[in-house]
């Protein structure tokens, strides 16, 4: 066993020389505790960055052209740009809409269907979907090995040159941890800062009324698998969480996603067939489709006048979080 | 230098656990292939070992928690020795084949269990808990390819099998074989070739395989 014991000496002093740079991950007054463990993977100044330069970077694709910012922009909340299916290398089509990323800290499972259990995990699915990335990640470590500037970005980061798929992986994923969106005009009247309007207040009603059992607060999602009434797409036949609990009570479940930042984020649905906001509340008020799954919170359906709707627009529009689009610190890095 | 005695040193480490069948290993893993009349061409044979318990008379005698991933090849033994142990006469082995459901949802691992070493589904989280894969004539698919990729660690899904093996006498060297001869005479490999997804089919394709770990003869 001496060897060993050396061995973590040696390997405590080199990480003692780091601790100065550890960051804690500030939760915002009111919201529940984080998911993700940071115990696992604590929070560097040096790691967020080494993860910014990579989801920027389109050497994690096959032929260099496709970054994770590419389907996931920082203007349009992390999403892609008014694409409903997701593009991916030379130009092929994916199968779903690329949901727009934020407070992942708080989400425990991934893509529309949860078929990812851990945030650190997920960057493998698009690197080797042959319609988004089409790589693999030893491919891509290998890549990153052979440049210079990632070496140093890596020794900076992790206390050596060392390249691995986990380091990889987990700085990717501290970076997406720094996308926190929890400045909107909803979260300063939360902090007793602003004050709704009458529309606003009114639309907060309604909004508490017939959505907030599905889009809870503060996150505006619940984190669960809902039927929310959409007609089956034919062409796609996209099941849902049945895909992944071969369950038939979930199918045509989808994660509920949250409503913050909506202005940004269109299209909208697990396919984008909703161009805007009023396609949404109409299909909620008159297009439900009674399948066997369809969730018992929009059994009885919704209705609003054409007052309500407005209201409701008004307080839906005051989730979005200009600060969280516009943050330097989140958009593309230049060197 | 700093970096040149570290580098010695993690080479030093991983020889300890990772010994070649001449430095005297506390257990040895051998595969036994499939006679060639089969027509069956392996290309890549790969599991996790885990969990490794090492008893001598009924007494637990090491605990090895590291994940181990197998590169298996014909006529390559795999062996890992502890010094602690090493005048020990084991006599009873336990360990897991696969990785267990707490690991296959904590994220980005490192080491053996690192998702670069291939052994990771992308589209879907987890790990693969083994892989065989090669060629048989028998094989009505593309190039007559075969490929099985187990694993799976949600409720009934999962794959992760538990051995446990004994013999009478202690020996120096505890020497399982992994008879895959035993794997594909039990399946008709014309039918099922190409099992990749968690489910019923991989939990029995799970356990065909921890049955394939036998004391060596
Ligand atoms: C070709 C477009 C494309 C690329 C490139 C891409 N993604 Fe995605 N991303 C998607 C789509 C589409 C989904 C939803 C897939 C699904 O539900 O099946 C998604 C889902 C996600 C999610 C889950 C969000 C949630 O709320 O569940 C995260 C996180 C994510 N991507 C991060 C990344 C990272 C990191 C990269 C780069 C390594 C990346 N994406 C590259 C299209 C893309
Ligand atoms: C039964 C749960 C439930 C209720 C109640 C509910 N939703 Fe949803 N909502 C969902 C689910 C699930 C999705 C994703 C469906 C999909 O893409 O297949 C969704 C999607 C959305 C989206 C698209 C978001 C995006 O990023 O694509 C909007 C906008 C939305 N809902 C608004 C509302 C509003 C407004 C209300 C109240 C009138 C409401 N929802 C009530 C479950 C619900």
């Amino acid at each position: 066993m001496k060897k060993w014991c050396i061995l973590l000496v040696l390997s405590a002093g080199i990480l003692a020389g780091f601790k100065t740079n550890k960051l804690t991950f500030v939760v915002p007054k009111g919201w529940p505790k984080p998911v993700y463990d940071f115990n696992r993977n604590p929070l560097a100044e040096g790691k967020i960055q080494l993860g910014r330069l990579l989801f920027y970077d389109p050497l994690l694709s096959k032929d260099s052209t496709i970054s994770c910012a590419s389907c996931h922009s920082s203007f349009n909340a992390f999403t892609h740009v008014d694409h409903s299916l997701s593009h991916g290398i030379s130009g092929k089509i994916g199968t779903r809409n690329s949901p727009a990323l934020m407070n992942l800290a708080w989400q425990k499972d991934f893509m529309w269907d949860g078929s990812i259990n851990h945030l650190d995990v997920q960057a493998l699915a698009p690197i080797s979907n042959p319609l988004e990335m089409d790589e693999s990640l030893v491919h891509v470590v290998a890549k990153l090995k052979a440049s210079a500037q990632y070496k140093s970005m890596f020794y900076n980061a992790w206390g050596d040159s060392n390249i691995t798929g986990e380091r990889v992986l987990k700085s990717l994923s501290q970076f997406m941890l720094t996308l926190v969106s929890c400045n909107s005009r909803y979260d300063s009247v939360m902090r007793g800062e602003k004050k709704f309007t009458t529309e606003e207040a009114n639309g907060y009603t309604l909004y508490k009324k017939n959505c907030a059992g599905c889009h809870a607060e503060p996150l505006f999602t619940n984190g669960q698998y809902e039927n929310n009434g959409l007609y089956v797409d034919d062409s796609l036949h996209d099941i849902g969480r049945m895909k992944v609990t071969k369950n038939r009570a979930d199918s045509l479940k989808f994660k509920v996603p949250t409503l913050r930042n909506l202005k940004y984020s269109y299209p909208y649905m697990h396919d984008g067939r909703f161009k805007n906001m009023g396609q949404v509340i109409n299909n909620y008020m008159l297009g439900l489709q009674h399948t066997p799954t369809l969730s018992p919170k929009l059994q009885k359906g919704v209705y609003f006048t054409d007052e309500e709707k407005v209201d409701l627009m008004a307080f839906l529009f005051t989730l979005n979080d200009k600060s969280f689009i516009t943050n330097p610190d989140l958009a593309f890095p230049r060197k | 230098m700093l970096r040149i005695i570290i580098a010695v040193m993690l080479l030093c480490a991983s020889l300890q656990v990772k010994a070649q069948p001449e430095d005297k290993p506390n257990i040895l893993f051998n595969l036994v292939c499939p006679n060639d009349t089969n027509e069956i061409r392996l290309e890549t044979v790969r599991c996790y070992i885990s969990n490794l318990s090492l008893y001598s008379k009924g007494r637990l005698v090491y605990h090895d928690s590291v994940y181990h991933l197998l590169n298996l090849r014909r006529g390559v033994g795999i062996g890992f020795s502890y010094e602690e142990i090493s005048s020990v006469l084991v006599d009873s082995a336990q360990f897991n084949i696969g990785v267990d459901s707490l690991m296959s949802v904590s994220g980005a691992m490192g080491d053996d269990l690192d998702p670069e070493k291939g052994m990771y589904w992308a589209w879907q989280s987890g790990y693969i808990n083994f892989k065989i894969e090669g060629r048989c004539n028998k094989v009505p698919a593309r190039n007559h390819e075969f490929q099985y990729h187990i694993g799976g660690y949600a409720g009934k899904d999962n794959a992760l099998q538990t051995v446990g093996l004994h013999m009478l006498k202690g020996a120096s060297v505890l020497s399982i074989d992994i008879r895959l001869d035993e794997f594909f005479s039990g399946i008709d490999i014309s039918k099922q070739y190409s099992v990749m997804i968690p489910g019923p089919e991989a939990v029995q394709l799970a356990k065909r395989f921890a049955g394939c770990f036998k004391m060596a003869r």
